[in-house]
């Protein structure tokens, strides 16, 4: 029982914990979507939104640096929602004034009086508009507090029972909400929150504020996302949403129950992990108040996002999720493997932080065993290129099982050069993305370590335009 | 990785372990390529054969609406009847009153009816929730008694869910009983019940074994559907309910009593707006606002100074309902009774509505003397950040103006910092030169000369 071996037999343990996990993830999923397109079959929405009784809906859209014409396409989008019933209410958290010039202009902003709610709290509120000729659109002015503080100011002004966060740089499909409402309108006591899938839209071209052509990106940082955020999606959460352990609803997209998110105080202030704090946040409340409740992925209502199209940005990107899990875990360490919040305590955080928060340490780990035994000549190189094999294929074989429920769902790529790029970058992704992923969550898990001050970090976008593919350059469209 | 060392001792099984493990690796990986492409191969024969039968069908369409069934067996075919269905049901929903039962005859004479009731006695789960939701979708009344008998006696809760909502869409009022005795099935979203309720009941009297139940949510929403029938609610009724023990049921009586359209609810309507539940004097005030009475005024009057601040803005917003009858008596009272509380409750919700805006406008025209006063209540309110973007973007001069004088009135340090820091940001030259204008005119020196003379025609006129 030397150290060695302890160290060989818990990494071992690790690997093998973490692919019955991906098992019982990739099972769960499929049976998921399997009842979620069954069901789908059976409703007519053009029936729930002649419903009398559909909920009413707030979608506060955060906005700091967003370009002028991004900005008017996001908002045009956003109004021209297929959904009977909601406001949207867009905050400006501290950016520049002339970014919003345009859209005062083009919706005729007009300054109001109205007394914001006093839960959650946020910073000040320097001004509120509304729209003369779009009386659903409301503006808020606030001093610079963050995402999350934002969202908070949203808050305090929203009517509707639920509201629906929306990143600043997502479009929605045009029934993106009542796709992910009509899911809550069977079950409204019980349903407290609901995620749809964020779909990664560079190389998209869009129309007025729609995606109008689904193509892939050229960029193959950007290409390597598209597997990523399909497998997270589609296998991860479906997964996680079918035992009622899901732990993330995407800040770019997520509906929530308002008046349950001001009894929790709203979202957390200064957090870089804004959504997956909240999502926590509700579990644990609800289940110390033992009422019952689901928190649910929807994998057909579709939100666009702007991924990185660079390293650094992507980077950048990592680190803020990373330091952003380390924040939620600390929050709620007394919720890991506490056996009164239940499968949440007991299997969700754990996984989180074993399987999520500590893989890159256990890769850096793993690798630097197999260094110190090829050093040693413990190890042929034979032995390592065919365990270097074994997991390439195995995340191969996982993108390609998210590729695969792609295409007997929802069929986004349509052409089958599409795929066949998708396959290969499934290949090629354990080699060329993977590595450098994990070494920027080592970094931001260092940063957190060591305690280095929060930021939210520049992310290179370049933004929506009608007719062009995001990612694509357009004159004086880029902020940084 | 880590794996390898471990694996190494054992020599001959590590490697033969390693080797299959890749083996097997490679043949999910290839079977998981082929089932993709196989399936987008399978998928593109089947959407073609779909495309080739919906075209048949399409063209045979007009003759079947005359009722001639089309006899070749490929139409027949699982395929074929799901296209005709989707042809059918889909034309259904936007059918002209005239085409409308011709497409329902074609339903049935294509068996689609029959076939989807049976499924609802004897299907699968799916199957039922399918035919449920299909039936719905019909609007067929033949439909109603088998979903009937789904919605009490089916043992899955999808399928009774399903059929609810499917009894929501055709609104039939023989549904009434199944629906009034599925309100004490737990499976059930109120909200779904609610919506079949309104649906399908005529006479609000059908929920009067509902309001007689013992369980407060049940009674609260029977009166909640009451509320929300296209039919006077009785009153006799109702009448019982304003002192019910729940508070949620009194907040529902007055939502349904605020539907009446009779000034005969206004008493029950005060004396809930005494009530000692904050929720239930908002209600109360809600419907007399909607109510529009100038009866309930008094009522009013005496909730804009309520101590919860919801039902101050509430009794406010209902003043402001009370429409443009009463705008006299409301200025006098509002205003000559110096209640500050209700003046600024009143603008507040004209402004948080958007509304202030336009009354700038719409009050200068109708009745200066009232349009005056409010501007001057308005700016010592401090509701100065609107009247101050109105000086300079109001697309209409005359309402400048008057906004002009009113500050050239009132001019104090603050309003002068802030009417400057307004002259600059100003979105128009034009505004910027007539804010500034307006500062020249109070005794500020004016940049731009120009501006001196329109601020002059502004204060002629």
């Amino acid at each position: 029982l030397t150290p060695l071996f302890i160290i060989h037999a818990l990494l071992i343990l690790y690997f093998a914990g973490a692919v019955v996990g991906y098992i019982i993830l990739v099972v769960a999923s499929l049976l998921s979507s399997s009842r979620y397109r069954t069901r789908l079959r059976a409703e007519a929405l053009s029936g729930f939104t002649n419903a009398n009784f559909a909920p009413p809906v707030t979608i506060i859209a955060p906005l700091y640096n967003e370009p002028p014409q991004s900005l008017r396409e996001t908002i045009g989008g956003l109004l021209d929602l297929y959904y009977p019933n909601f406001e949207v209410i867009a905050v400006n958290d501290g950016g520049p004034k002339s970014n919003f010039e345009s859209l005062r202009a083009t919706l005729s902003l007009v300054p109001v009086e109205l007394e914001p709610a006093a839960s959650p709290a946020s910073k000040p509120i320097v001004g509120v508009y509304r729209s003369l000729i779009e009386p659903r659109f409301l503006f808020v002015d606030k001093e610079n507090g963050g995402k999350a503080d934002a969202l908070n100011a949203g808050l305090r002004f929203a009517k509707a029972p639920y509201f629906c966060a929306v990143d600043g740089d997502t479009l929605l499909e045009e029934d993106a909400l009542i796709r992910a409402l009509s899911q809550m309108f069977d079950a409204r006591s019980t349903l407290m929150g609901a995620g749809g899938i964020v779909r990664v839209a560079n190389g998209c071209t869009f129309k007025r504020g729609r995606v109008a052509g689904v193509n892939l990106p050229r960029r193959p940082v950007e290409l390597f996302q598209i597997l990523e955020y399909l497998r997270g999606f589609l296998l991860g959460r479906e997964g996680w949403s079918s035992f009622n352990g899901l732990l993330i609803v995407s800040g770019a997209f997520g509906i929530f129950s308002r008046s349950l998110a001001v009894e929790i105080g709203g979202y957390t202030p200064g957090s870089l992990g804004e959504d997956m704090d909240l999502v926590v946040r509700i579990h644990r409340h609800l289940r110390k108040l033992n009422r019952p409740y689901r928190v649910i992925f929807a994998a057909d209502p579709v939100a666009w996002t702007e991924v990185p199209s660079d390293w650094a940005s992507l980077s950048r990107q990592r680190r803020r999720w990373q330091r952003g899990l380390l924040d939620t875990l600390l929050v709620s360490r007394e919720v890991i493997f506490n056996l009164r919040y239940g499968r949440i305590g007991l299997i969700g955080l754990p996984y989180q932080l074993i399987f999520e928060f500590l893989s890159p340490l256990a890769e850096a780990a793993g690798l630097a065993v197999i260094v110190l035994d090829l050093i040693r000549g413990r190890l042929g190189l034979a032995t390592w290129l065919a365990i270097l094999l074994i997991m390439c294929l195995t995340s191969t074989v996982l993108s390609l099982i998210a590729l695969l429920v792609e295409e007997i769902t929802y069929r986004r790529y349509q052409s089958i050069r599409d795929v066949a790029v998708l396959s290969g970058a499934a290949v090629l992704e354990f080699i060329a993305y993977r590595p450098f992923v994990q070494l920027t969550r080592l970094w931001g898990m260092f940063e957190g370590i060591i305690g280095r001050p929060r930021v939210w970090g520049k992310i290179f976008r370049l933004g929506f335009h009608s007719g062009h593919a995001a990612g694509a350059p357009v004159p004086g469209g880029a902020t940084e | 990785m880590w794996v390898a060392p471990w694996l190494w001792r054992c020599r001959g099984c590590g490697g033969s372990l390693l080797a299959l493990t890749i083996a097997a690796l490679v043949m999910v990986v290839f079977a998981l390529l082929s089932f993709i492409i196989l399936r987008r191969m399978w998928r593109a024969r089947v959407l073609r054969r779909t495309d080739e039968l919906r075209r048949d069908w399409n063209a045979l369409l007009e003759s079947l609406m005359e009722g001639t069934l089309p006899r070749s067996p490929r139409l027949w075919s699982r395929i074929g009847r799901e296209v005709i269905e989707r042809i059918l049901v889909d034309r259904l929903r936007v059918a002209t009153p005239s085409d409308g039962p011709k497409l329902l005859a074609a339903i049935r004479r294509c068996g689609i009816l029959d076939y989807h009731i049976e499924k609802l006695r004897s299907g699968s789960a799916w199957q039922r929730v399918y035919a449920a939701s299909l039936l719905g979708r019909i609007g067929d009344e033949i439909a109603v008694p088998p979903l009937c008998d789904a919605l009490i006696h089916d043992r899955a809760p999808a399928v009774r869910t399903a059929s609810l909502k499917a009894l929501a869409v055709i609104g039939s009022e023989l549904a009434v009983p199944a629906v009034i005795s599925a309100a004490s099935s737990p499976p059930n979203e109120p909200i779904l019940w609610l919506e079949a309720a309104v649906a399908c009941v005529r006479k609000p009297s059908a929920f009067r074994s509902v309001i007689a139940d013992g369980r407060p949510d049940l009674r609260a929403l029977a009166v909640r559907a009451m509320a929300a029938l296209n039919a006077v609610p009785d009153l006799q009724l109702l009448d019982g309910l304003v002192f019910d023990r729940d508070p949620d049921v009194r907040a529902q009586v007055a939502r349904a009593l605020g539907r009446c359209a009779s000034a005969a609810a206004l008493p029950l309507l005060s004396t809930l707006a005494c009530d000692e539940v904050w929720f239930v004097r908002l209600r109360a005030v809600a419907a007399i606002g909607e109510l529009r009475d100038v009866g309930g005024l008094d009522t009013l009057l005496r909730c804009v100074r309520d101590e919860d601040q919801r039902v101050r803005a509430k009794a406010a917003a209902s003043l402001a309902l009370l429409g443009k009858d009463s705008r006299a008596v409301l200025s006098e009272l509002a205003f000559g009774a110096n209640s500050g509380a209700a003046t600024r409750a009143y603008i507040a919700e004209l402004s948080g509505a958007g509304i202030l805006w336009d009354a700038i406008e719409s009050l200068d025209s109708d009745s200066p003397d009232y349009s005056e006063k409010l501007l001057e209540q308005t700016l010592q309110l401090g509701f100065r950040r609107e009247l101050l973007y109105a000086l300079s973007a109001h697309p209409r001069s005359r309402v400048r103006g008057k906004i002009g004088r009113l500050f050239a009135r009132n001019m104090d340090s603050d309003l002068r910092r802030e009417l400057t820091l307004a002259a600059g940001a100003a979105p128009s030259a034009a505004g910027r030169r007539f804010a500034r204008a307006v500062l020249a005119t109070a005794g500020e020196s004016a940049p731009l000369t120009g501006a001196r003379t329109e601020a002059a025609v502004v204060s002629r006129r």
